[in-house]
């Protein structure tokens, strides 16, 4: 019966060694562009924008591996459309993100976009997981569903601006 | 004479690769499920495919009289994305055979992601097989391509 309590405790001692302790660092990507090919019609549509990933100088700048991140969360993300347009053709966004070895994963979303802005925050999920494993691909592809309220002949081009909490073990 | 058999040889790897892709891409357009509610447009992004909800039959939500949302989302933060436009069907890769793996798909009407493979019958039909765990104890919907190429 005495056993019982000592497992419990021997459990816990391992839970907390192994979790040790850990940091959470600010990682930001900007000016991603994302860009959808006109003509363009009325209706659901989708701009897509690519991100190298590169953690080196990051991961140097805190003393740490790539091995070291344990998990991330987005915590903003700023979108700004381009080419002297704004955002009245557009109804809503929804911001996804995909990896060749990671499921794509909804992030944000903003319905209804205010009028005549230019720039716009996203409401960011709050359930997030295993998002620590888009920073072990190559690239990131950034997936901005978009319902489109008139046609536009010209391109479609917006700048994307992310920032993530990286928590690495210390 | 060596060069005609390494030319010969080259066209038909080339061709088959063009070939490969080519069915893999079927599974590209616009495709509607067998209760008619919605159609959902396949697109390609990097070498996996998406599936996302272009058109339903019934936009607006008699409830709100506003345009649906994924109000069901398991994520109350996401319950404000509209459902047209919503990704169901996610990271599908061609596995040969006119078949798609490794993918999920989403019911907006209970909120829930299931494990799901699509086959492709012909050009135009679809079997889209949702399952959790064991593939055997799925349930399999036919879905047609909207335009249908001649």
């Amino acid at each position: 019966m005495k056993i019982l309590p000592i497992l419990c405790l021997i459990g816990i001692a391992i839970t907390f060694f192994s979790c040790g302790q850990s940091q959470n660092h600010t990682f930001t990507i900007e000016n991603v562009e994302l860009s959808s090919e006109g003509p363009l019609f009325q209706g659901i549509n989708t701009a897509t924008g690519m991100y190298e990933v590169d953690l080196e100088e990051f991961l140097n700048s805190i003393g740490a591996q790539i091995s070291d991140i344990r998990q991330a969360k987005l915590l903003s993300a700023e979108l700004i459309i381009m080419d002297s347009m704004n955002f009245n053709i557009i109804g809503d966004v929804s911001l996804l993100l995909a990896g060749e070895n990671t499921e794509m994963k909804s992030l944000a979303v903003l319905n209804p976009i205010p009028d005549d802005v230019t720039k716009i925050q996203l409401q960011i999920a709050e359930e997030q997981s295993k998002i620590a494993n888009y920073f072990k691909e190559e690239n990131l592809t950034f997936v901005v569903d978009l319902d489109l309220l008139q046609d536009t002949m010209v391109d479609l081009r917006m700048l994307g601006n992310f920032i993530f909490e990286l928590q690495t073990k210390n | 004479m060596k060069n005609s058999i390494l030319i010969s040889l080259l066209i038909f790897l080339f061709s088959g690769l063009l070939f490969g892709q080519a069915d893999q891409d079927k599974l590209v357009g616009v495709w509607e499920p067998s209760n008619g509610k919605a159609r959902v447009k396949i697109d390609k992004i990097g070498n996996k495919y998406y599936g996302k909800i272009v058109w339903l039959k019934e936009p607006i939500d008699p409830e709100t009289e506003q345009p649906k949302l994924d109000k069901n989302n398991p994520d109350v933060s996401m319950r404000s994305a509209p459902l047209r436009g919503y990704r169901m069907l996610k990271d599908f890769v061609y596995s040969g055979n006119g078949e798609w793996t490794e993918g999920t798909i989403y019911d907006p009407e209970s909120g829930s992601t299931y494990n799901c493979v699509i086959k492709l019958k012909d050009d135009n039909t679809l079997d889209i097989r949702g399952y959790v765990g064991v593939k055997a104890l799925g349930r399999t919907d036919v879905w047609k391509r909207l335009s249908v190429k001649k």
